[in-house]
């Protein structure tokens, strides 16, 4: 048994965008220029592991999760999941992954849940006993039982997103794909989620590739993230690390009165200026935001401020603007 | 055997949920089924008053007319799916359909039914029955056997056309204007291609081979000089063949077109 269920080296994937200068609108012969989604990414992923995968948008991680499930063939480089290259065998690769897209359902919309599942069963191969276990399963550990003979468009979306994972894992798949399976969930749903997820992973040692853009699904359930932009790494490691380095992380942003001041502060990072506003990014152990806001106020006057927490997005901004320096 | 119980499977799920809004579909193919039966009938006025064009009798044309509309309504309820693969591509359902452990092919037909089509062949079997006596055919077992396979060719070319111009979508990002252009060419074949200039006919023939789906059986069935060069039987065999051939082309495409579009997209 091979201890790496996913095996990704050098992935490369572009696309072609058409010029769109003013010479080349009118020719036939418009010109092309090659932009890479993905540029060169490469990690392994051992049987079991949780993998919390991020970026922000349009960083490459869905053409990697495309090219992980078969959909893309890549340019170049190496994908081996589960002993399969996916785009020369999609189907078999088919049979042994599950995914599900958050922002797309896969279920049939107008029929009851039960439906959903059975075609599953049909197309997935699926045994008597291990659909009939694993519904038992599911509904113990979600309650989808209860709504077996709704119609899926009528399921809360929180409801809908159980039985869309519970759907994808039918077939006992060995590695599950889970693109933004929280977005849009309020707060209980998405613990719901999690937990179930974590259960999973934990009875049948199925590997997941998680992408989301909430810290907190992250610190929850992946013991590994890996932050990609502009389709390179930037990013492959534990999450305590970037935790502790990050997770602790706040924003302060001040308006100030006068623009034309060159803004400097002794605290902090300042990651993003727009005319008087600035963001900073701050650890809050090391500085209150109090003393800061009362530093600024020294040197500057300050029309307005706020305090928010950081989202994978500023984290990402942040790991990225130190791997520049 | 595995495919062809998927194949079921997904058919019976898309009827059923298209029955879910129990008399809305009833509604939506009687509607067609009016629409097609008046628009037939403005041309059925037009054609009592000319008896004769081209050497073509009304009875003739209205023949033609049936092949058409029958066969148009057979390609609707399987492929017609496949003129909106770019939208499918655009919203990203068609990678819900690339992930599944089946032939995207089989998925793509089995899990889309356009009821509408039903629609077609109903009102061409009234219009048949109605208009029987005008045929001049006689309906003995080899003419009645000849038109079974006569109208599956004619399904299978339209219908393969159809894949083939709804596949052209992989390559561009908007094939709604092609589509178009075959929509308006389908309105051609309802009436004896011959009546047309040569340019039509070239197309008609050679480009979108629409001709194969309705007159050239037609023509054939009902005797019509034009094509006495060889016998019904050879005709049988050479429209079998070219059905086959486009039927390959169009299953190719497809599949071409799906390759391209996992090699290029992101």
């Amino acid at each position: 048994m091979m201890s790496n269920m996913i095996e990704v080296e050098q992935l490369v994937k572009s696309y072609k965008i058409r010029n769109k200068s003013d010479e080349s609108r009118f020719s036939l012969l418009s010109k092309y220029t090659e932009k890479k989604a993905v540029d060169g990414i490469s990690f392994q992923v051992k049987k079991g592991e949780i993998l919390g995968f991020i970026g922000p948008n349009g960083a490459g991680k869905s053409t990697t999760v495309k090219m992980l499930s078969g959909i893309l063939v890549p340019a170049s480089g190496k994908i081996l999941v589960n002993g399969i290259v996916p785009y020369k065998n999609r189907k078999k690769n088919g049979q042994s992954i599950g995914v599900v897209f958050g922002q797309r359902s896969q279920l049939w919309w107008n029929l009851p849940v039960m439906d959903s599942f059975e075609i599953v069963k049909a197309i997935y191969k699926v045994s008597d006993k291990n659909f009939k276990d694993n519904l038992e399963r599911f509904h113990d550990i979600l309650n989808v039982g209860e709504y077996l003979d709704i119609p899926v468009r009528k399921l809360s979306l929180g409801q809908r997103m159980r039985v869309e994972i519970a759907a994808s894992l039918m077939h006992n798949p060995e590695i599950v794909f889970l693109d933004e399976p929280t977005i849009g969930l309020d707060m209980v749903a998405k613990e719901k989620i999690n937990e179930f997820i974590k259960l999973i992973n934990q009875e049948r040692k199925v590997t997941i590739i998680l992408t989301t853009h909430d810290m907190r699904d992250i610190e929850k359930l992946c013991d590994r993230i890996l932050v990609i932009d502009h389709g390179k790494t930037i990013y492959d490691g534990d999450i305590e690390t970037v935790k502790s380095k990050y997770g602790k992380n706040r924003m302060l942003i001040v308006d100030i009165e006068d623009e034309l001041k060159s803004f400097h502060i002794n605290y902090g990072n300042v990651i993003k200026e727009e005319g008087s506003k600035k963001y900073i990014m701050f650890n809050k152990e090391d500085f209150s935001a109090i003393d800061m806001v009362n530093e600024i106020e020294n040197e500057y006057a300050i029309k307005d401020f706020s305090l928010v927490e950081t989202d994978i997005e500023d984290i990402v901004k942040c790991i990225y603007s130190e791997q520049n320096k | 055997m595995y495919t062809v119980k998927c194949f079921f499977v997904l058919m019976r799920a898309d009827l059923k949920s298209r029955m879910i809004y129990k008399l809305s579909p009833f509604l939506y193919i009687f509607g067609l089924i009016l629409l097609y039966i008046s628009a037939f009938l403005g041309n059925y006025i037009m054609l009592t008053k000319f008896k004769n064009i081209d050497g073509w009798e009304y009875g003739q044309i209205i023949f033609i007319y049936v092949f058409c509309l029958v066969s148009y309504g057979v390609r609707s309820i399987f492929f017609n799916h496949f003129t909106n693969l770019g939208g499918m591509i655009l919203d990203g359902s068609l990678d819900n359909i690339l992930i599944k452990p089946m032939n995207s092919f089989v998925y793509l037909v089995g899990s889309h039914f356009e009821i509408g089509g039903f629609s077609h062949i109903i009102a061409g079997g009234i219009i048949f029955f109605k208009f029987n006596h005008l045929f001049g055919v006689t309906w003995n077992v080899k003419n009645i056997i000849f038109y079974i396979i006569a109208i599956i060719c004619a399904s299978l070319v339209q219908s393969s056309i159809t894949v083939i111009i709804g596949s052209c979508a992989f390559f561009v990002e908007q094939n709604e204007g092609l589509r178009r252009l075959y929509e308006g060419f389908r309105q051609f074949i309802y009436y004896p291609v011959t009546l047309y200039n040569k340019y039509i006919q070239v197309v008609l023939f050679c480009i979108l081979p629409l001709a194969f789906a309705t007159f050239i059986p037609a023509a054939v069935f009902l005797n019509h000089p034009v094509y006495n060069i060889m016998s019904k039987t050879s005709w049988l065999l050479f429209l079998v063949g070219i059905t086959g051939l486009l039927s390959v082309i169009a299953v190719g495409v497809f599949n071409f077109g799906l390759s391209h579009y996992k090699s290029s997209g992101t």
